[in-house]
């Protein structure tokens, strides 16, 4: 449904976006996913046509972003970052203005009553822009890019600014979307990104970093296979009994927690599941496991992998 | 376009700004009425419409001051360009809603000719006033179309109000500046030369012709043309911004 082939936006001699290239399909939450600077907001701007690109091309549905500007423009429902809303408006007038400027040409009263429930909005419908709470118009912006059922939706951080229920509410209803439409959407926040979306796409300093299912990419970037332990014993002989399992490459002891409990970190080779073998092992040893887990790259880790900038990068750019 | 020129039109009086400019029209022009019809005695209301085109010149930047300049600020013009609209469409919706209210503005004189009917039974050279009201008209659409260019240049209202009045004074001086440069000249080389070209884009000297009554069709092209460029560069800053 979306392709973005390309994309590279320079502002004179700095590239905000750096050859981006990925696609969105119907039915698919794709997760934006990246540090403040990044090029999010800018690709998104592009995407929806706000901006243009410097090379790189968009297509929505066929039709070019440049090009084909109006029929692509009618396929997308746009949420920038900060909600475009009029504020002397009430949010009934603002949707209805949205409705007449995008021509859409479902039954009004009812798309409209529909979008505002689905957004949570029906409530304070009469109420002028200007007195809402921030989130209240974070869920107009929401709304107002709902209006005409486009089948791209693209939100730049939605749930910035709305409170711990709201953002309950907010990725609820984006999850739902992402059943019938073609939904981009982007967070520096990266357990939302991991509970929304079906993948994610990880952009830093204007390039993809990663490009992945939403499970998999944890673990796409870990070399360093690695089980914790916490195990009861005599370190000696739980160190000797590891080390004897099948894969297991190096057994290293750490904080000690009381004088018979200890944390191990134990290092195996890559594509074995060395944790039976443990568990036997030690079983056999008489000393109980009471703590076992991958080390494994958690999301976070990922991200701050995939983000930061290696000391060659920055000796090259200076 | 419709959407968009219905939504600024109603903007003018959600907001307190489409009643000031009403006001401040309605006040002028009320004065000008009085010294000259009633205080004056005459039933020139032509004349009232000959003073209140030097106050045209201040009012005119603050219909169009928002317009694109309030949009980029509240960051509601990614709507509207994100939106399945042309860029024509925005231009022009905006255009004639701030037209349409200047239009409101002006009808204000032939309520003063009705009044002056009714009130000393003078008649009123109606031919003479419409051609007035037609100039001061087009004069005004002129001046919108310049000002809107001023508003997509800033994000700040007031800049584009302050510019706008700025250049409004330079177009009223236009002939005594473009005279003065002359003088200027001669009297530096000490020649006998004289401005061509230069002198013929004169705003001001275009819209006497209609307020003595003369409708010619070079005054007419004039303002078309003059309103048609503005409205275009206005397009080409909208667009350029996306290729920025």
């Amino acid at each position: 449904m979306v392709e973005v082939k390309n994309l590279v936006k320079s502002y004179g001699n700095i590239d905000a976006v750096k050859n981006i290239s990925f696609t969105a399909n119907v039915g698919e939450v794709l997760g934006f996913l990246g540090p403040n600077g990044a090029g999010k907001s800018t690709t998104m701007n592009i995407i929806a046509g706000y901006l243009s690109a410097t090379s790189g091309t968009v297509t929505i549905d066929g039709y070019d972003i440049v090009d084909d500007a109006i029929e692509a423009k009618k396929r997308i429902g746009y949420l920038p970052e900060l909600p475009p809303v009029y504020q002397d408006m009430t949010v009934k007038k603002y949707l209805n203005f949205m409705y007449e400027l995008k021509k859409v040409t479902l039954p009004r009263e009812e798309h409209l009553a529909e979008i505002m429930k689905l957004c949570g909005i029906d409530a304070i419908a009469d109420r002028v822009i200007r007195n809402l709470s921030k989130g209240y118009r974070q869920r107009v912006g929401v709304a107002q890019a709902l209006v005409g059922n486009p089948p791209v939706i693209i939100l730049d951080e939605p749930t910035v600014g709305l409170d711990p229920k709201q953002i309950i509410e907010m990725r609820a209803l984006i999850k739902n979307l992402g059943k019938k439409h073609a939904v981009i959407f982007s967070s520096h926040v990266l357990s939302e990104v991991s509970a929304v979306c079906d993948r994610i796409v990880v952009i830093s300093q204007g390039q993809i970093a990663a490009d992945e299912a939403t499970d998999k990419i944890a673990y796409m970037k870990s070399n360093e296979m690695r089980l914790l332990l916490t195990v009861e014993g005599n370190s000696a002989s739980v160190i000797s009994a590891i080390s004897a399992v099948d894969g297991v490459t190096k057994v290293r002891r750490g904080d000690r927690q009381s004088d018979e409990i200890c944390d191990y970190s134990v290092e195996y080779k890559k594509d074995t599941d060395i944790r039976r073998g443990v568990f036997r092992a030690l079983a056999k040893a008489g000393c109980p496991i009471l703590q076992m887990r991958d080390a494994g790259m958690s999301l976070e880790e990922m991200f701050l992998t995939l983000t930061t900038p290696t000391y060659q990068d920055k000796g090259g750019k200076n | 376009m419709l959407a968009i020129f219905k939504k600024e039109l109603s903007s003018y009086f959600n907001s307190t700004l489409g009643y000031i400019i009403l006001a401040l029209y309605l006040l002028f022009s009320g004065f000008f009425f009085w010294m000259i019809c009633f205080n004056g005695g005459t039933n020139a209301v032509v004349n009232v419409i000959n003073y209140m085109l030097y106050v045209v010149f201040f009012l005119v930047p603050l219909i169009t001051m928002k317009s694109f300049a309030e949009e980029k600020r509240q960051h509601t013009d990614q709507a509207l360009f994100t939106a399945p609209v042309g860029l024509w469409e925005i231009v022009l919706g905006k255009y004639l809603s701030a037209l349409t209210l200047y239009v409101m503005c002006n009808m204000v004189f032939i309520f003063y000719a009705l009044v002056l009917m009714a009130v000393t039974g003078a008649s009123v050279a109606w031919g003479q006033l419409l051609g007035a009201l037609f100039g001061i008209i087009l004069l005004g659409a002129a001046l919108l179309s310049m000002n809107l260019l001023f508003s997509s240049l800033t994000e700040h209202q007031i800049i584009a109000a302050v510019v706008g009045i700025a250049a409004g004074l330079v177009i009223m001086l236009y002939d005594s500046i473009v005279a003065a440069v002359e003088n200027f000249i001669n009297t530096l080389f000490g020649g006998q030369y004289e401005a061509v070209v230069i002198d013929k884009l004169s705003v001001t000297a275009h819209y006497e012709n209609f307020i003595s009554g003369v409708l010619s069709p070079v005054d007419f092209v004039f303002f078309l043309s003059f309103i048609a460029f503005f409205l275009f560069l206005t397009n080409r800053v909208l667009d350029r911004k996306r290729w920025a």
